[in-house]
């Protein structure tokens, strides 16, 4: 009976205990259960998740004992909700998401509340033996982004979990059903003006060049690219950081002339000239993005600026699909901005091809005249056009990857990291997508025993990514969370407003103009820039 | 063995007894300490925002008999709160005055989720909805979580028969069965509000947006939307009844006429930017019927709002369709109202064009919300105007549409997305901002207010094909349009909870409380006038300039000064005034005028009332008309007091501190570290008096530039005076004379680094002294760190100089008596 009694008031406690301790105190547990698998939560930005899997794989057996545990997400707020979640309460280690993370890596580079951890070593080694460090097989372009000053130091904090290329998709089968076989020779679109011809052509024929639906902004791809391609890589950086050429200091200062750079205007003009009636198809005012996409697989429209995700999503619908990428049209405004004709930009961009494809050309013969009080070597017009010429309008500043900075398996989290930067990992990747995509760090997939057997599109895709130059919205930089490409965005995407709205190129840049010459807004920005 | 059992029993014993001291069980209880604090009607504060620092919690209210005002408080418990209820007492007053509980509403602020913030309003909850206690209590949404913050509004409709005087009561909180009591304090000043608001306004109730939230689209809760909104005091686009329904429309004009400062007379569209005349002809036809029928001019109140082809129709993006559009309409509809007035008068209805009704009937204005257009007003007789509230941040803006007022053109103006200073609407933000609003359009002579929706409740910016998207939440989920938190919505519905009506938002209050403010504002220039009159001395005078400053210390430029004391200190000082205006002693303060040494007055009262200014009674004088001067009140208050009858009456009256010299340019030395653009234009110390206020003057030459390249197409010369730091600075304030043609310039404010920031725009008029005064440096920003490193306020040209040849050339300007007035600390 005392024995009884005992036990009965060992359990009573027992369970007293075990209530409060789980349910009672109003506080709640950590989520940690202590067992050892590597939490990973991921988004699904049309790239699908194959290759985290393909990872998982590889990891597992490099690591036995570990699982890696993979939860899948379609909205980026319920990844992030989880970083805001805090240690407390967040189980994910490791974050594959497809959103701006700057406000998180904002507190954990002041150290007020590390959210992020810190991958500088990551960065700064080689990711496996005999590779470079892997820093620096990201191109510059993209890198700077990643690249967080902390006083003195550069840290980082993310880094791009693929190479996302937005650009320009052809419908192969429309092309050669409506041009011909050779239309590329007959079309070779090196610059915006050949490029007008081949629109012009199909229009002659009754085919839609483009196709848009009026919820989407995908036109603004091609809108970056050119705005870059004429401005430059450091153009667009003067942007994004407010700095303009003023004449009254006979410098470049913070002002208001950023909205005024002769790029964005010519970018605009192209676009103003491409979304017009006959070229456009005509119900795509009232079409949604998904009618849009499958139209276009379907050819009712020749072309589309899409990312790279496109024939991942559609393939398995149009199986016998002959999309391809084409290099974006270098904007025939650059060659007055170099001084040189039409033909020779077109020659010019030859050239660059070839130097992008490794080969080691003849410089072509073209003689720059003067712009405004300045005449061009030709090295320096060949090295311009050669920039420009591997410019791609890119997500991958925000398709990131990130460690919580309360990660109990911080360690492993950094190893699943290397592992998918190091080419084996890069390699594994790219197969698990059949060569549709790839990683941004430099891993060469044309020499791999499969890569003839992948898609016309995935070639086509990468010889546009091999040695890529980035355009994005550059969040690191003081003007690149606050201030958009352009404002008229509000009113309706690009394309809607040349095609649907009938605007011209001026008025899109003069809402820029305007709102930021009116009240105070200009002094918002800088505000929110916390410029000054 | 039995000793390892002994100490697992004796391990858990102890574990048990700590375990239940730190949970707190009924046998120790502890109590949960819960942080209470008062916040400003005119804020809000994040849901983990730190509440320590804030004053102690009551419901603090002043509000005229008839006004309905609120008051918040804010906790913080450090345990959870796992359920709450609050009752309210009634209030007690002068000579044991009640006014009932029933006059008092306590809501509970629902907190919205910011996925996109700022930098000041970073992501996360802030309160916006406010839904009465019972129906949280009925949801079982009555808790708080350990430190989130929870704050509560207190609404006190005050009736109109009560007593002046002060209230108290309390409401007594029971937080998971604690007793907390807050305090009450009412203020009711001695005058009723209008029955009707001087302010015209025009808010969309979008009816089939209504739906997503009410699940009813029936023209009863159109009307309980209509009803709600004019609690609030602004007016619904249209009457609440079925286009087309005759009969019913005359049935809202009658009930609503008495009510609204302005109601629209509906119209149909008949094709892409065509309306339909014979439906316009019989709603005119019937607002005759009824006026005629009733002795009253219902045309008096009716407006025009063809929105479809009005909106921004000069616009670049749309005028090519929509102006003509609106131009034809704008023909139609005359010829329309004459053809009314003419088969009234073949009816034998009306005797002629000159009746009143038919005046009436041909003079319906159309709400015209474009910035002003001249063709429109001068050939098309539009003489209402609607332009954003965007207009009126600059000294251009203000002038340009006051010289408009003075023609006869009335302004209204509208807002969309606004946020920051200037009339926010959005969640995460200033809430002051959109009651401050109110104050500079009183100032401005702006009449009216419209905003493009207060029933958002789809997700208008996902266009989904066939229509919008649908919002998860509609009380927690800010941005309905993927932009920004809080616009094309103000209104919350009430189906989900069990309400037939609609809730209120903070940003809804913050409206009501601001249009309550303009109401203040005009019911004293409307009794100032009268009493002007008696005492003789209307001949130039201006209500506005005595209120000056008190608009200054809420408003600059439009923005707001972010003065959350200022302006309740202002209000108070208007009601004072009307208090003094409407007793015995007639009191009227005819002048107030700052200037750089003391303030200039002038005062009128009925004969023998004794005034006192600032601390000294003045002479009683037969006339009772006293004028003096008086220096800056050391801490910047003017306290004006009125004894008459008996009764004494109190004002104080904000006048800041005296402003202090800066540089007036009287030597080299003063003109050294003025800076000029480069490429020719010059700083010099000017000597001749002819150019000058007093002594000698700045002057500068403004040099144009061509570049003979032609690449550079932006080049604004300048010239930059020194100053050390805005910190702190009320105000600042220079004399400008342009002895050359009009130009304009902008006045801009330079930093250490060289960064420049705008802050008006102003049109120097040829052969005159033009003085520049500015005081919205929290457009620049709202930290004095930041503020403490400008160093120069400049004149930029708002264009190169270059003439019609495109030849540069040089303008010269004097500029003298640069003074800055310091916050009172």
């Amino acid at each position: 009976m005392k024995k009884k009694l005992l036990r009965l008031i060992t359990a009573a406690m027992a369970a007293v205990l075990m209530v409060s301790v789980f349910a009672g105190c109003q506080k709640k547990e950590k989520l940690y259960t202590g067992d050892f698998g590597l939490n990973i939560i991921t988004i699904n930005k049309g790239y699908g998740t194959d290759w985290l899997y393909a990872l998982k794989e590889e990891f597992e057996g490099m690591y036995p004992g570990i699982t890696v545990n993979i939860k899948k997400e379609v909205t980026d707020d319920n990844i992030t909700n989880k970083l805001d979640a805090g240690e407390e309460y967040c189980q994910y280690d490791l974050f594959f998401t497809g959103t701006d993370l700057a406000k998180y890596i904002k507190t954990s580079v002041s150290g007020e509340e590390p959210v992020l951890a810190e991958l500088s070593d990551i960065y700064n080694n080689p990711a496996a033996a005999g590779e470079k460090n892997v820093i620096d097989r990201l191109d510059e372009s993209l890198a700077a982004t990643f690249k967080i000053k902390n006083g003195e130091k550069t840290e980082y904090y993310t880094m791009p979990w693929t190479q996302g290329i937005n650009g320009l998709l052809y419908n192969g089968k429309v092309m050669r059903e409506k041009l011909g076989e050779n239309w590329k020779e007959t079309y070779p679109c090196r610059t915006t003006e050949e490029w007008m011809d081949l629109i012009e052509a199909l229009a002659a024929v009754g085919q839609y060049a483009f196709i848009y639906a009026a919820d989407t902004q995908y036109y603004q791809m091609l809108y970056n690219a050119w705005w870059t391609q004429y401005e430059g890589l450091e153009g667009i950086s003067n942007y994004y950081s407010g700095l303009a050429y003023d004449a009254a200091y006979d410098k470049m200062t913070v002002n208001r002339g950023i909205f005024q750079q002769q790029g964005r205007l010519e970018a605009m003009k192209v676009m103003g000239s491409i979304m017009k009636v006959p070229y456009v198809y005509p119900d795509s005012k009232g079409i949604d993005w998904n009618s849009a996409q499958t139209y276009f697989m379907s050819g009712r429209s020749a072309m589309f600026p899409n990312g790279d995700w496109n024939n991942i999503e559609m393939g398995k619908m149009f199986p016998e699909n002959e999309v391809q990428f084409m290099k974006v049209p270098v904007v025939s405004a650059l060659g007055t901005k170099l001084g040189i004709t039409e033909d020779e930009l077109c020659l010019a961009v030859d050239y660059a091809d070839k130097v992008l494809a490794g080969e080691e050309p003849q410089k072509p013969a073209i003689v720059p005249q003067e712009v405004a009080g300045k005449t061009l070597t030709v090295d320096e017009v060949l090295e311009a056009v050669v920039e420009v010429r591997s410019v791609v309008d890119t997500y991958s500043n925000y398709f990131t990857a990130a460690i919580a900075a309360w990660s109990p398996r911080m360690q492993y989290a950094k190893e699943f990291l290397r592992l998918m930067v190091s080419d084996k990992g890069q390699e594994i990747y790219s197969k698990s997508v059949n060569g549709n995509t790839t990683l941004p760090y430099g891993f060469d997939i044309s020499k791999t025993d499969w890569y003839a057997g992948v898609s016309d599109f995935a070639k086509s895709r990468f010889e546009i990514a091999r040695g890529a130059t980035y355009y994005y919205a550059h969040t690191e930089l003081p003007l690149g969370r606050d201030l958009m490409a352009f404002r008229a965005v509000f009113q309706a995407p690009i394309e809607h407003l040349f095609y649907g709205k009938g605007w011209t190129a001026e008025q899109v840049i003069d809402v820029d103009v305007t709102y930021y010459n009116t009240g105070t807004n200009w002094n918002s920005l800088l505000e929110l820039a916390q410029l000054g | 063995m039995r000793g390892i059992k002994k100490i697992i029993v004796f391990a858990l014993m102890l574990a048990f007894l700590f375990t239940v001291a730190a949970c707190g069980g009924k046998a120790a209880k502890k109590e949960n300490n819960i942080e209470m604090v008062s916040l400003y009607n005119t804020m809000t504060l994040e849901r983990s925002a730190e509440i320590t620092g804030y004053p102690m919690a009551q419901f603090a209210v002043e509000a005229a008999k008839g006004e309905t005002d609120g008051a918040q408080i804010v906790i913080c418990p450090e345990q959870k709160i796992s359920a709450y209820t609050a009752t309210v007492s009634d209030l007690t007053g002068p000579n044991g005055a009640v006014i009932s509980a029933k006059n008092m509403t306590l809501y509970v602020e629902i907190y919205a989720r910011v996925v996109d913030g700022s930098e000041e309003f970073p992501a996360g909850y802030y309160p916006d909805a406010l839904i009465p206690l019972p129906y949280i209590e009925n949801a079982h949404e009555n808790f708080v979580e350990a430190g989130n913050n929870q704050a509560f509004w207190l609404d006190i409709t005050v009736p109109e028969d009560v007593s002046a005087g002060d209230y108290t009561g309390s409401v007594t909180f029971l937080f998971d069965g604690e007793k907390r009591e807050v305090p009450i304090r009412l203020t009711v000043f001695d005058f009723t509000m209008p029955k009707v608001t001087y302010m015209e306004s025009s808010y969309l109730i979008w009816r089939n947006w209504v739906i997503q939230g009410e699940l009813d689209n029936t023209t009863e809760m159109w009307e309980t939307y209509f009803d709600f909104l004019l609690d609030y005091n602004l007016v619904g686009y249209d009457l609440p009844c079925e286009p087309g329904d005759i009969e019913a429309y005359k049935a809202a004009v009658r009930k609503y006429y008495d009510l609204v400062p302005n109601y629209f007379i509906p119209f149909k569209l008949a094709g892409n930017f065509v309306i339909d005349y014979d439906f316009a002809y019989d709603y005119l036809y019937a607002i005759a019927e009824i006026s005629l029928e009733d002795g009253i001019n219902y045309f008096d109140k009716a407006k025009y709002y063809i929105h479809t082809i009005y909106d921004e129709c000069n616009h670049d993006s749309v005028k090519e369709i929509r102006y003509p559009a609106a131009k034809v309409v704008l023909e139609k509809m005359d010829e329309t109202e004459e053809q009314v007035v003419a088969d009234l008068i073949e009816q034998g209805k009306l005797r002629s064009r000159d009746d009143a009704i038919a005046a009436g009937l041909l003079s319906v204005q159309h709400v015209m919300t474009t910035t002003y257009i001249e063709e429109l007003a001068e050939d098309y007789g539009v003489d209402l105007f609607c332009p954003g509230y965007r207009y009126f941040n600059t000294t251009d803006g203000i002038e340009y549409y006051r010289q408009l007022m003075e023609e006869g053109i009335d302004i209204h103006s509208y807002g969309a997305m606004n946020g920051g200073l200037t009339g926010s609407v959005l969640i995460n933000d200033y809430t002051i901002s959109g009651r401050d609003i109110m104050w500079s359009k009183y100032a401005y002579g702006v009449t009216g207010d419209l905003y493009w929706n207060a029933t958002g409740y789809r997700a208008w910016w996902q266009f989904v094909g066939t229509g919008y998207g649908l919002i998860n939440d509609l009380y927690t989920q800010a941005s309905h349009d993927g932009l920004s938190n809080g616009d094309g919505y103000l209104l919350y519905p009430g189906a989900q909870y069990g309400s037939e009506k609609p809730f209120p938002s903070i940003r809804l209050t913050e409206r009501r409380d601001g249009i309550d403010d303009y109401d203040y504002m005009s019911l004293l220039q409307d009794r100032y006038d009268q009493l002007a009159e008696e005492y003789n001395v209307s001949e130039g005078f201006d209500a506005n300039q005595v209120l000056q400053p008190l608009f200054d210390s809420v408003f600059s430029l439009g923005s707001s000064k972010l003065n959350y004391d200022g302006l309740a200190d202002a209000r108070r000082a208007i009601a004072s005034l009307i208090e003094m205006a409407e007793s015995d002693a007639g009191f009227v303060v005819n002048e107030l005028k700052l200037e750089k040494e003391g303030i200039r007055y002038s005062l009128y009262a009925e004969p023998q009332t004794k005034i006192k200014v600032d601390g000294s009674w003045l002479s009683p004088s037969s006339t009772g008309k006293s004028i003096g001067y008086i220096s800056y009140p050391k801490d910047g208050i003017l306290r004006i007091e009125v004894e008459s009858e008996g009764k004494t009456y109190k004002a104080e009256i904000y006048v800041g501190n005296k402003p202090e010299l800066v540089n007036s340019f009287e030597d080299e030395e003063s003109i050294a570290e003025v800076e000029v653009s480069a490429r020719g234009s010059e700083a010099s110390l000017n000597t001749d008096p002819a150019y000058a206020v007093s002594g000698n003057s700045l002057q500068i030459k403004l040099q144009g530039w061509k570049d003979p390249n032609g690449g550079v197409t932006v080049f604004n010369p300048f010239a930059y005076m020194p100053i050390e730091g805005l910190a702190d600075t009320a105000f600042i304030e220079f004399e400008v004379y342009n002895p050359g043609e009009d130009i304009t310039v902008n006045i801009e404010a330079m930093n250490q680094a060289g960064i420049s920031y705008g802050l008006d725009t102003v049109t120097l008029k040829s052969g005159t002294w033009t003085k520049i005064r500015l005081g919205n440096f929290n457009t620049i920003s709202t930290n004095d760190a930041t503020l403490s490193k400008i160093t120069a306020i400049g004149i930029v040209a708002s264009k190169n100089l270059l003439d019609s040849s495109g030849t540069a050339y040089a303008h010269t300007l004097y500029i003298d008596e640069f003074y800055r007035t310091m916050e009172v600390k």
